[in-house]
């Protein structure tokens, strides 16, 4: 099947050369489903509005490589959308405005760009924010998997609003908003065709209402979408940031079944697998409560859990388990090797 | 009751390594023991350099022949009959042919000469004959001489009984051989039988003046040998004393009602010895009480005579030279020649006691049989080194009993300085009692880790002194002179022990003391009603009792140990400065009234108070807890180097309660047994067999936990140890382990008490935190535990009991370096280990002192201890390490400890350091050892996981040249703790089918995906993931607890021999050569045999393919000697077989003996790998 105005089912070299198939490209697939009056113009360059005296810019960039380009509960375009909205929103902003570079690969199905960039429209829409500026590459066969995105943001937050590591007391609350490693196992078996995905999709999503939700609290102090090194990493970076301890509750720890009988059988730990809907935040003991019980009348929000705290007694992240049995993560490894003598 | 055969004792020999010198002569001085070792044929089934050499033995060998000269006399005299003991008839004299030579020969001519057996029997002949006088020749040692005297003692007998007294100490001649520093031995056991009457004290001075192992030893082989092994042991330990190896009969002190008889009738004199001449004090005459009886007195003519005669010995005849060990029987030229039993010349053919008669009798003929050949070299001319060395060393031969009290004018001053174990040990009464008896003055005080000594005195006394320091230490002690100096002499009235140097860092080499069982001594204190010790559980002495545990610095001194809260009590401090006492400054004593007491607390009660839960009463608080664990309830008990978690080892119920509640399902637990029975282990051997090996190691000093078999119907819970078939057991080493044990009369679960994979707990506070949900109360104590240890773990595998674990009273283990590897001062190193089973291991300068064992480093606590075991021994030893060895793994916690200490470090591949520790326990640095290295997992130089490797080469210097067909370890530890999935994917790559395993099938179905797609599944070769994988398909078995479940169960499921598979090697295009595996896959889905057999077949097997790999190094090399390390090698019966069948094959092969062949001797490995790789 051909789409109007576009010659061939697949990306040749010719769609990346500057000329009359690119236009084409551009104007019937990009334009098409993102189009808005900042990008209409196809300008070199996307000239904004004027942020107001009391908001300041936020400005976030993005890369997405994932494989499969398409996986149980979403694509790279969405994908895209979600990882660079909630980069912005974690920093307590609302997104406005995306750039977009598409590098395609020869070869890939025009059917499937057009999917992946309506995937991306719709999320981006959903989202609020528009894709003002963008670029498009192509490759040549075999070099980038059909398709990665370079995606930047730009958000406003209010010009007082401080998050951040510096803002951590010993005895806060940890928090996340639902059940953690759907994503990096979803798609880990998308990838390779297990099979089994039916019963796992990724949680791919906007967090804004999530982190919404929260902002006006004045105890909160910090939030991070746990993506790449999952929960564990971003807890670690708190770690070192800090030079607290974290110790989490291991029976409350949302970790979906399917989830954990995957990483149980793959020899991974789903503490340090990527998120791509999820937020964790650290909150003052005293609004711990409060913040949790926002997040849990959020759809987003209903699996969320207060899973521990910061912890002035060490310096290490700890899980302890029903019977007072700990276990120490560690920072994630290149390649996690067994240690068992 | 069970008590060691005589092979027991000879495999415990056999297990013990040669000693330095090379050999070890050892002499006997009894008739009775000569006899034994030569019927029973000791000679030929002794290891070669034990040697063993008939010494002063034969009383009636000794005596001298103007007595019997006398006897034949008065035999002839017309009223007198002379009685004598059977074997003194035949004794022949020398004299002019026309008159008898022997009372026999006196008889022939009408002399009246009546053989007797006892003395009983001489006062029968008496009443018999009211007539004549009855004269009773006796010769015989002191355990003749006590029946002696109770027959003289008697109120009822006849006037007409009269006494030839030729009696006999055993001990001057010892004496005189030493003496005269032509002893010609470097040991003695010493006789049983006189030493149940004189008591085993009596040898002390062989022991202490002359620096010679000593045993009192019984006459039965078993006896005998236990005597040789406990010489052989201090030989080996460098420590001489006296060891009472006859317990069953002997007391230090004797039978003191017999030596009071013998005082009341006899007196000690000068007496001569056939042949050697007169010796001090060496024999008994009649006193006055008995002058009426004194056959020497009521015929003094006969006597006057006789004596006129003294020294005569038959020509030819050298049984002197016999008697003293200075020549072997064959060796006199009388020898089965002139001198037979039939027609004897020397008394060494008459006696039965006599060596001569005993090696005829049992066959030896001349000097070429074998058994003869075996002490040929025990004569003195054989024996330069001791020659030799008596020539530097004159003094060795002055007896200290002797010096005078009063000191010479020459005064002299000295300083000596002294390392090594000498502080905690008894070390500095020690020298004051030595000083005091030598008459010296002067002063001894511990500095830094050494021991200052000032004394002066006459040069000649100052060089015993010197040389008795070293010679005569306390057991524990091993100490070294480090510097000696000539100081101005000065007033010194006395020899004082002055308190310690100030508060310095410790300087000069430092050696730590160990923790160490309570001692004989402190425990029947503690038992006796009249002592002020009495129950209580804390009683120690410079010979017994915490150190390591409760050191916080050194010097060693009470102020500077946990027991520094506890100011000493009047009568303890008398004690403690009581130069003759064994409390004196010994610093972990203590009593009722000033040491530390027991608590006891029932665990939380909701609503009950704490202080209504407490006991503090002590006697209270033990009945507390006996009858807690006689409810078979869980009690923490602290004890010396952390808690036990305690609990009745024969209520199923309790145990599995234990078990759930420590979340802990399948590891064994290890038992403590009441002592019992003579040598305290006929508890443990109502339950489980206990070999030789086991039985040493139970008894020793370590007194660790150590795995015996499973007798068939043993009385304890199944729950102890399950599906293994034994059982890690231990004796009481603390004063409250005997307490509880006495009380309860029936083992008991000991088994660490932490929460699984935790280190131990030492603290009060911490135990009711962590174990409040464990414990249901707890025993507590308030003497602190300054540094936590674990008991030790060792398991009898090829003779010896092999370390398992280094814990307590075995780490820290000192070591030293060779020359080559040595040190620069500056360059202190750290080694962090492993990861599971972590050590760690300082080294400096030509030392290395490697740590107790850690723990797995996966949780936070062990990573504090691990800290904490980091900072104690810099702090100890006063060693800061400039830089770090580690694994090459990344994420083991000590590579990322090291990375972030910043200060320089390397990384050591995982197996070479398995290597090289083995190869430094047997100092092999230079020539080629083929090392196979089987164990887990380690990090190779490849990036996959090794294991099965054979490495060729010296340290610092592998090559890699055998191991495993790789295989993947899909899901990496998942699939270590699951080893159903490594099963399933061996036998998919080995084309069978899936077997059946406790596995859903989305579960295999994910599996397969991972294994065909290699998701997290790094390439591995190790053994150890082998035995996992056979465990699975033998046994039901999802999940293992702890790491070594799979191979431990597998290694009980294993029954008969095995046929062993020759399995394909191949070369890899790296050249090493690879074991296909996968025929032995098959095999063990043969479900036509029985899974016992697969498993026997499955050990049977890997006996194959190291003897092929090492056949194929042998050929491609020439490597002859080869070594077993690795934590697989802790499987006794793959160990045993395959050193059975490599040493059959011709290799020498390497087991580990200090260190465990586990990760703990990691440690060690990478401080020698790093040292020798720059070579």
């Amino acid at each position: 099947m051909t789409q109007p105005g576009v010659e061939t089912a697949t990306i040749t070299l010719a769609h990346g050369n500057g000329g009359r198939l690119m236009r084409q490209l551009i104007e019937s697939v990009f334009v098409r489903h993102l189009g808005n009056p900042w990008l209409a113009p196809l300008a070199d360059a996307a000239v904004l509005p004027p942020a107001t005296d009391d908001q300041a810019l936020v400005f976030t960039s993005d890369g997405v490589t994932v494989q499969p380009l398409f996986f149980a509960g979403g694509d790279i375009g969405s994908l895209a959308v979600h990882g660079t909205v909630n980069d912005l929103a974690v920093a307590g902003a609302t997104p406005r405005y995306l750039s977009l570079n598409a590098f395609l690969e020869e070869g890939l199905p025009l059917e499937d760009l057009e999917r992946i960039v309506e995937s991306l429209a719709a999320a981006a829409r959903a989202c609020d924010v528009q894709v003002v500026a963008g670029d498009t590459k192509v490759l040549p066969r075999g070099l980038c998997g059909g398709a990665y995105f370079g995606i930047s943001g730009i958000g406003l937050r209010p010009r007082d609003l401080t998050l951040g590591a510096g803002g951590i007391r010993p005895g806060d609350a940890v928090l996340v908003s639902g059940p953690v490693g759907d994503h990096g196992i979803a798609v880990m078996l998308a990838r390779e065709e297990f099979g089994l995905s039916g019963t796992l999709a990724s949680d791919s999503a906007s967090v804004l209402p999530l982190t919404r939700a929260l902002l006006d609290l004045s105890g909160l102090r910090f939030l991070r979408d746990p993506t790449r090194g999952g929960l564990a990493t971003v807890l670690h970076e708190v770690i070192h940031a800090t030079s607290l301890g974290v110790t989490l509750e291991e029976a409350r720890l949302p970790i979906r079944g399917a989830v954990r009988s995957a990483c149980d059988m793959l020899g991974y730990d789903p503490l340090y697998i990527a998120c791509e809907g999820r937020v964790v935040a650290i909150v003052a003991e005293d609004e711990a409560d409060e913040a949790l019980s926002r997040w849990q009348a959020l759809p987003q929000g209903r699996g969320a859990q207060r899973i521990g705290a910061l912890d002035p007694h060490h310096d290490r992240l700890l899980l302890v388990n029903e019977w007072g049995g700990e276990r120490l993560l560690q920072e994630l490894e290149d390649d996690p090797l067994p240690r068992i003598c | 009751m069970m008590t060691p055969s005589p092979g027991d004792w000879l495999s415990r020999i056999r297990a013990l390594p040669r000693p330095l010198s090379g050999r070890l002569r050892i002499m006997n001085v009894c008739g009775g023991h000569e006899r034994t070792i030569t019927h029973a044929g000791l000679r030929k089934v002794l290891p070669d350099y034990l040697e063993l050499i008939p010494g002063p033995g034969c009383p009636v060998c000794v005596c001298p022949e103007e007595d019997i000269h006398a006897a034949v006399t008065l035999s002839l005299t017309h009223d007198v009959i002379v009685a004598t003991f059977g074997d003194m008839v035949r004794v022949p004299c020398n004299a002019p042919k026309r008159e008898p030579r022997s009372l026999q020969a006196a008889r022939a001519i009408g002399g009246q000469v009546v053989p007797v057996a006892s003395p009983g029997e001489v006062l029968a002949l008496a009443r018999q004959h009211p007539d004549k006088r009855v004269v009773f020749f006796a010769a015989g040692f002191e355990t003749t001489t006590a029946p002696l005297a109770a027959l003289f003692s008697r109120a009822d007998l006849p006037d007409n009984l009269l006494l030839l007294l030729s009696a006999r100490q055993t001990w001057p001649a010892i004496a005189h051989l030493l003496k005269d520093g032509s002893a010609g031995f470097d040991a003695l056991i010493a006789p049983g039988h006189v030493a149940t009457i004189m008591g085993a004290e009596q040898w002390r001075f062989v022991a202490e003046a002359h620096a010679l192992p000593t045993a009192v030893a019984g006459f039965t082989p078993g006896l005998i040998l236990a005597g040789l092994h406990a010489v052989l042991r201090q030989a080996l330990d460098g420590a001489a004393r006296l060891d009472n190896a006859y317990p069953q009969c002997v007391t230090a002190a004797g039978n003191r009602r017999a030596q009071a008889l013998m005082g009341e009738l006899f007196e000690v004199t000068d007496a001569e010895w056939r042949g050697i001449g007169p010796l001090p004090d060496s024999g008994y005459g009649c006193t006055e009480a008995l002058a009426h009886r004194d056959a020497r007195r009521q015929f003094p003519e006969v006597f006057e005579a006789a004596y006129a005669r003294r020294g005569e010995m038959p020509p030819g005849c050298d049984c002197a030279a016999v008697v003293l060990g200075r020549i072997r029987p064959p060796e006199c030229r009388l020898y089965g020649r002139a001198c037979t039993p039939d027609q004897p010349v020397g008394p060494c053919m008459v006696s039965d006691e006599g060596a001569c008669r005993i090696w005829w009798a049992s066959g030896v003929r001349s000097g070429e049989d074998s058994s003869v050949r075996r002490i040929a070299t025990t004569s003195v001319d054989a024996a330069p080194s001791e020659t030799a060395q008596d020539e530097k060393d004159p003094d060795k031969t002055v007896p200290i009993e002797t010096a005078p009290a009063e000191p010479t004018p020459n005064q002299e001053a000295r300083r000596w300085v002294l390392s090594g174990v000498v502080q905690g040990v008894g070390f500095r009464p020690f020298v004051q009692r030595l000083a005091s008896r030598l008459g010296l003055a002067g002063e001894v005080r511990n500095r830094g880790g050494a021991v200052v000594i000032e004394a002066q005195g006459s040069a000649e006394r100052l060089a015993t002194f010197e040389h008795a320091l070293l010679g005569e230490a306390p057991r524990l002690a091993s100490p070294r002179i480090t510097c000696r100096e000539t100081i101005e002499a000065a007033r010194m009235p006395s020899f004082v022990i002055r308190p310690s140097d100030g508060e310095e860092e410790p300087a000069g080499p430092v050696h730590l003391p160990l923790d160490t069982p309570v001692c004989p001594a402190c425990l029947a204190e503690m038992r006796d009603p009249e002592d002020r010790h009495y129950r209580y559980p804390f009683t120690h002495c410079d010979q017994c009792g915490p150190r390591y545990s409760v050191i916080e610095r050194l010097p060693y001194d009470r102020a500077r140990t946990g027991l520094k809260a506890f100011p000493l009590c009047p009568a303890c401090q008398t004690e403690y400065d009581d130069p003759q006492s064994r409390r004196c400054h010994a610093q972990s004593i203590g009593c009722p009234r000033c040491g530390p007491r027991l608590t006891f607390i029932e665990g939380f009660v909701e609503g009950v108070a704490e202080d209504e839960r407490t006991l503090t009463e002590p006697e209270e608080a033990l009945a507390a807890a006996v009858a807690a664990l006689d409810a078979g309830r869980v009690v923490a008990v602290k004890g010396v180097g952390g808690y036990h978690l305690m609990v009745d080892a024969g209520r199923a119920a309790a145990v599995a309660t234990l078990r759930e509640r420590k979340h802990r399902p399948h590891k064994p637990l290890a038992v403590m047994f009441p002592w019992r029975g003579e040598d305290g282990l006929d508890a443990v051997r109502e339950h489980a067999r206990v070999d030789p090996a086991a039985a040493a190691a139970l008894l020793s000093d370590e007194r660790p936990i150590v795995l015996v078999p499973l007798r068939p119907g043993h009385g304890l819970a199944d729950g102890i140890a399950p599906g293994l078939d034994e059982v890690g057991a231990l004796l009481p080493y603390a004063p409250l382990h005997h307490l509880l044990l006495e009380a309860l009369g029936r083992p008991l679960v000991a088994t660490s008490a932490n929460l699984a994979g935790e280190p131990l707990v030492t603290d009060p506070e911490v135990a009711e935190a962590r174990l409040a949900r464990v414990a249901d109360a707890f025993l507590h104590h308030d003497r602190p535990i300054l540094q936590g240890i674990d008991d030790g773990v060792r398991r009898p595998i090829a003779g010896r009991a092999r370390p398992l674990r280094l814990g307590r009273g075995g780490a820290p283990l000192e070591l030293e370096l060779p020359d080559r590897l040595t040190l620069p001062a500056s360059q202190p190193l750290l080694a962090v280990g492993a990861h599971q089973k972590a050590t760690i291991c300082l080294a400096w300068e030509r030392r290395l002192v490697l740590s107790p064992h850690i723990g797995d480093l996966s949780s936070l606590a062990a990573q504090r201890a691990f800290d904490r075991q980091v900072t104690t021994l810099s702090r100890l030893y006063g060693v800061h390490p400039e830089r770090l060895l580690h694994d090459a793994h990344p994420g083991y916690h000590g590579s990322r400890w090291a990375g972030e200490s910043g200060l320089p470090r390397q990384a050591i591949v995982h197996h070479h350091a398995h290597a090289a520790a083995l190869c430094a326990e047997h100092g092999r640095f230079q020539e080629p050892t083929l090392v196979f290295t089987w164990d887990g997992t380690g990090l190779g130089p490849d990036g996959s996981l090794w294991g099965g490797e054979a490495l060729l080469g010296r340290p610092g210097h592998w090559r890699h040249v055998a191991s495993f067909a790789p295989f993947a370890l899909p899901g990496g530890e998942a699939a270590i703790r699951e080893p159903w999935r490594l099963a399933v994917t061996l036998c998919w790559q080995s084309g069978l089918a899936t077997p059946d395993v406790p596995a859903s099938g989305d579960e295999l179905g994910l599996l397969r995906g991972i294994w065909e797609r290699r998701l997290n599944a790094t390439p591995c070769s190790a053994a150890g993931r082998l035995f996992d994988a056979a465990a699975a398909l033998l046994l039901p078995m999802r999940r293992v607890s702890h790491e070594a479940e799979a191979a431990m169960r597998l290694e009980a499921l294993a029954n008969g021999d095995g046929q062993g598979l020759e399995l394909p090697h191949h070369r890899d295009p790296d050249g090493v050569l690879r074991c296909d595996w996968r025929p032995l896959i098959r095999h063990l889905t043969d479900a036509r045999l029985a899974p016992s057999r697969r498993a026997a077949d499955f050990h049977a097997t890997l006996v194959r393919v190291l003897r092929h790999q090492a056949e194929v190094a042998r050929a491609t090399s020439g490597v002859t000697t080869l070594g077993l390390t690795g934590g697989v090698f802790q499987n006794r019966r793959l160990t045993e077989a395959a050193v059975a069948t490599l040493t059959g094959d011709g290799f020498t092969v390497l087991l580990h003996e200090r260190l465990p062949c586990n990760d703990a001797a990691i440690s060690v490995g990478q401080v020698i790998e790093a040292l020798a790789c720059n070579e």
